[in-house]
């Protein structure tokens, strides 16, 4: 009730001004003269009673502004005329407010983006349960360049049995199928999974049923649950398809669910999920070390990751005595998993903007400051004339934080702008990067930072330039050259040339490990290939799969539709060679595996020799020019199906094989398999290809000739591009069913694979440019400032004999004082880029003299170009002009 | 002039003022008037904290002003204490009465 009334009495008094203030005067009034009256009875004359009045009940104006100042509408009134100030202030000095607002948008646009990215990417949790329960278990061949891998079936199994560790496990396999009898084929992608998944995840379908254990045996009815967004596709989201059944490679499958969409942050490719059925074969012991399935795990209660990471670590010791390779079990949380490689160079980047608005705090401080020295006088006769320095600071910061919330604002346009750029220029296996935008967090974020920047630039220089006596500062003319202000206004041009030296330093060497990477040789010539994956036509698929042994497929017809598959592609005009494999570099590698060498011992329980193992059609070769370095390459007459290790059968291995295995020896001739399957001759030893990425070392490939693979490769005579409208219509009219996808060029996929180090590397060029020039503007501004307030000076040295030159080369040495000692900072401060930057380069140390000294020198000669205007200037004072100055 | 006034307990003004408009309506002259009486020259105000005690005792609703003309042909401000005022100065009536009863008995215990 009071306060409503203290509300209302007050936004009277703010909004009749005019009227609240006569009626107080008038009440004061009345009260003096009522009072003065009294005395004037008493015998006074009038003059002595109201003088008397004055002396006992105190000088009205006084009580006026106390009674004033104590509402809160005063405060209020306070604020806004500061506020009004400010403004008036800030217009008058539009360079100095333009510069200041444009540095501090510069600087919250860039974080406020890169922020809104790793919010998105890195710090809004996972769609699931707990995730941080939740790990992914790989394996690790270090000895083998196999640095993570899936586990095989009974890998799975066995770490299954560890209920002391692992609360719930489930095992995932990624695949395609094909969908018939809803109009065109479709390839959809799969998800083979343990019935265990979706709970362990905590994930229920939005309807219908999860698996049981019972849909993942062997010959149980073949079930599906679909994922949203498919569901939505197909059957325009109708509950009543639970029950029925789909076409799937030729079979049939009862829909028994439909997921949830949030699962789709998680798999966001999958569309189709189905039981995953192991069989016998898969389970034997020889199959130990044919990984090929995720595993997921939920930690028991009670148990860390670093328990359960120890516990692996003795379960996998007991395989690596006297084994071939060294083997190891990582326990790595499903969160690191899915952002993974992201971290380090958003990270990074976080860095770099941190670093870019600190360099553009420091450039507003300094020009504040530097302006604020020029309003000492201003402040002198404020404080002379009984304003306080509370008040006056008050007012300073007002001005700041003007500044702060118009940079803020402009910054978040600016962001809005930068974020759709980063978004079409982010590579697109960045986890998540699908939703990101500017969330509440952005702006609270923002919001922070710009605050947090003017309390920074605010509060310090108004501390600064509130300090001098008003005697002092008047006495001088307000040429009072507060030496404090100088040097520390000098500090902060030393510091940004030095953060800005960090900045060049990071970009210089992501560019140089970019230029390094570019330079190496793939082990094949990518221009001019064209790539795409088709699925094999139905009538192929083999609908007989109670056979355990047999491949899901018909050998005899896979081989005929390939071999007339590549004979239409290859009469396609302009197409030189086309081979089919089982994948592509950059794009999916075939799979891994184990093999023994003939005559050599190993332990089948213990990891063997390993490798990639790709089937390929003999023209592969040329296809790809990947070089013959010995031997011989297979001809059409040596292909064999894909399992089939006959008398006869052969094999080409690579260069990263025949040192890895063969070290003193020719391999050709050697024979390679296992006891149970047979063994296969090495004719032929090719160059290495660098199947992940120009960055990773090569796996070792064994070449099978086989017709298993379902992704062509075209060599064509000129731009790949163009030939892809051809090539289609070759493969429709050898079967029209079969449906084509991932059409890429080689080019693409290689640069594709390079995109995340390019967007790394552009962005911090990007903001080391814009620290460049922020730090030039700071030092532009106070030699600037300096030569204005030396103008006398310069005049007398003139007036006294100076020349031009010793003028520019003292402005110039000033100057470059601070370049060099900014620089000499940097160079010390780019010393702890290393944890942050080591994992983002490649060919480049750390440490690289080339790059410290050509970032060095570009940001001297920036720094020296700034002090251009402000030398020039002060070498054409006319020692006159400058002697009668003021 | 007599001995120099003393300075007001912090916060009694407040009550004084109440307890002045207990008896009948009056402007901030008669006020400091009838202060001064009652204490026998002991509280002369200063114009300055009366009125800032006035305004922030109108603003919690603890007395009302209105402008009437005064007995010499002056517009004046007069004073009314409101319901919640007379709650008010007889809550604080009793609790001053408790605290110097209370500060008599320590001081004549020493």
């Amino acid at each position: 009730m009071s306060l409503f009334r203290n509300l209302a009495i007050g936004l009277r008094s703010l909004f009749r001004k005019k009227q609240v203030d006569r009626e107080l005067d008038e009440e004061l009034g009345a009260y003096l003269e009522m009072e003065a009256a009294e005395k004037m009875k008493q015998g006074m004359s009038r003059k002595e009673a109201v003088r008397a009045v004055r002396l006992e009940r105190g000088n009205v104006e006084v009580a006026r502004e106390t009674i004033r100042s104590a509402s809160w509408e005063s405060v209020l009134e306070t604020c806004w005329q500061d506020l009004r100030y400010a403004l008036r202030v800030l217009r008058k000095a539009p360079s100095f407010t333009s510069v200041a607002v444009l540095t501090l948008a510069l600087g919250i646009g860039a974080n406020a983006a890169i922020f809104s990215v790793v919010s998105a990417v890195l710090v809004r949790p996972l769609p699931i349960q707990d995730p941080k329960r939740v790990v992914v278990l790989h394996d690790q061949f270090p000895t083998l360049n196999l640095p993570r891998t899936t586990v095989s079936v009974l890998q799975f199994r066995d770490f299954s049995q560890r209920t002391d560790l692992f609360r719930s496990t489930a095992a995932l396999k990624p695949g395609n199928l094909t969908l018939t009898g809803h109009g065109q084929a479709l390839r959809l992608q799969d998800m083979e999974v343990t019935s265990q998944l979706f709970s362990l995840l905590g994930v229920r379908p939005e309807f219908g049923r999860d698996f049981t254990t019972r849909d993942n045996m062997y010959g149980t009815q073949h079930v599906v649950l679909l994922s949203h967004g498919l569901w939505r596709r197909l059957f325009g989201e109708d509950r009543g398809v639970v029950g029925r059944d789909l076409h799937l490679d030729a079979e049939n499958y009862q829909i028994v669910g439909v997921l949830p969409e949030e699962i789709e942050a998680l798999y966001p490719h999958v569309e189709i999920w189905v039981p995953a059925i192991f069989t016998p074969e898969s389970l034997s012991p020889r199959y130990r070390w044919y990984v090929g399935y995720s595993m997921l795990a939920r930690l028991a209660p009670g148990v860390n990751l670093r328990q359960a990471q120890a516990a692996m670590n003795t379960a996998a010791a007991n395989f690596n005595n006297g084994a071939f390779a060294q083997f190891h079990v990582e326990v790595r949380s499903l969160i690191d998993e899915q952002v993974g490689d992201a971290q380090s160079p958003l990270y990074l980047l976080l860095g770099a903007v941190g670093l870019l608005l600190l360099i553009a705090c420091a450039n507003v401080a300094n020009l504040v400051m530097v302006r604020n020295e020029g309003r000492v006088q201003e402040i002198a006769i404020r404080s002379a004339l009984g304003c306080g320095r509370m008040r006056i600071i008050s007012q300073l910061l007002t001005e700041s934080i003007l500044l702060a919330v118009s940079g803020g604002g402009l910054g978040l346009l600016l962001a809005g702008a930068l974020l759709r750029t980063l978004v079409g220029l982010a590579p697109t296996d960045l986890p998540r990067m699908g939703d990101i935008h500017l969330d509440a967090r952005v702006l609270i974020w923002t919001f922070a930072t710009s605050l947090g920047a003017s309390t920074f630039f605010g509060v310090l220089p108004a501390l600064l330039s509130t300090r001098p006596q008003p005697a002092e500062a008047l006495k001088l003319g307000g040429r009072s050259a507060a030496i404090g202000n100088r040097r520390f206004s000098n500090g902060l041009v030393v510091s940004q040339v030095a953060l800005a030296l960090v900045l060049l330093v990071g970009s210089g060497l992501l560019l140089r490990s970019f230029k390094r990477l570019l330079e190496v040789n793939p082990g094949f010539v990518p221009n001019n290939l064209l790539t795409m994956r088709f699925s094999l036509p139905i009538e192929a698929m083999n609908s007989n799969k109670t056979d355990s042994s047999s491949a899901p497929y018909d050998p005899a017809r896979v081989a005929s539709f390939s071999t007339s598959l590549l004979d239409r592609v290859s009469a396609v005009a302009g197409v030189l060679d086309a081979a089919i494999a089982t994948g592509i570099p950059f794009a999916s590698d075939g799979y891994n595996g184990t093999f023994d060498i003939k005559g050599s011992q190993v332990d089948p329980n213990k990891p063997g020799p390993f490798a990639n193992f790709m089937y390929v059609t003999p023209q592969c070769f040329d296809t790809m020019k990947i070089p013959l370095i010995a031997g011989r390459f297979y001809t059409p007459a040596e292909m064999r199906d894909g399992n089939d290790l006959k008398k006869g059968s052969v094999r080409i291995i690579d260069e990263t094989l025949a040192k890895r295995f063969w070290p003193n020896e020719n391999p050709i001739g050697s024979e390679i398999g296992n006891k149970n399957d047979g063994w296969a001759t090495v004719i032929g030893v090719v160059g290495a290809v660098h199947e992940t990425g120009l960055a990773a070392e090569a796996k070792g490939t064994i070449y099978v000739p086989g017709y298993a693979g379902t992704t062509l490769v075209i060599r064509t005579k000129s731009n790949p591009a163009t030939f892809v409208a051809a090539v289609r219509e070759a493969i429709s009219q050898t079967d029209s069913s079969v449906p084509i996808y991932d059409v890429n060029t080689m080019d693409g996929l290689l640069a594709a694979s390079l995109q995340r180090r390019k967007f790394a590397a552009t962005l911090l060029t990007l903001f080391a440019g814009l620290a460049l020039a922020l730090a030039s503007v700071g030092m532009y501004a106070v030699l600037s400032y300096l030569v204005t307030r030396r103008t006398r000076e310069i005049g007398i040295r003139i007036a006294i004999g100076a020349s031009r030159e010793n003028v520019l080369v003292l402005i110039f040495r000033y100057g470059f004082t601070m370049a060099v000692s900014g620089v000499m900072l940097g160079l010390g401060g780019s010393l702890f880029l290393k944890p942050l930057i080591a994992s983002q380069l490649f060919g480049v140390e750390s440490l690289d003299a080339l790059t410290m000294s050509l970032a060095s020198m570009l940001l001297v000669m920036t720094a020296m170009s700034a002090c251009l205007v402000p030398a020039y200037r002060a070498a054409r004072v006319d020692p006159m002009i400058a002697l009668r100055y003021e | 002039m007599p001995d120099k006034p003393s300075d007001l307990v912090q916060g009694t003004l407040d009550m004084l003022i109440l307890k002045t408009l207990a008896l009948e309506p009056m402007h901030g002259y008669g006020i400091s008037v009838r202060i001064e009486q009652m204490s026998k020259g002991v509280f002369r105000l200063n114009a300055g904290s009366l009125f800032l005690a006035i305004q922030r005792l109108e603003r919690d609703g603890l007395i009302d002003g209105e402008w009437k003309p005064t007995e010499n042909n002056r517009r004046a401000r007069y004073y009314t204490l409101t319901a919640k005022g007379r709650k008010r100065l007889d809550t604080e009536t009793q609790e001053w009465g408790r605290q110097v009863a209370a500060i008599g008995r320590i001081l004549e215990a020493s």
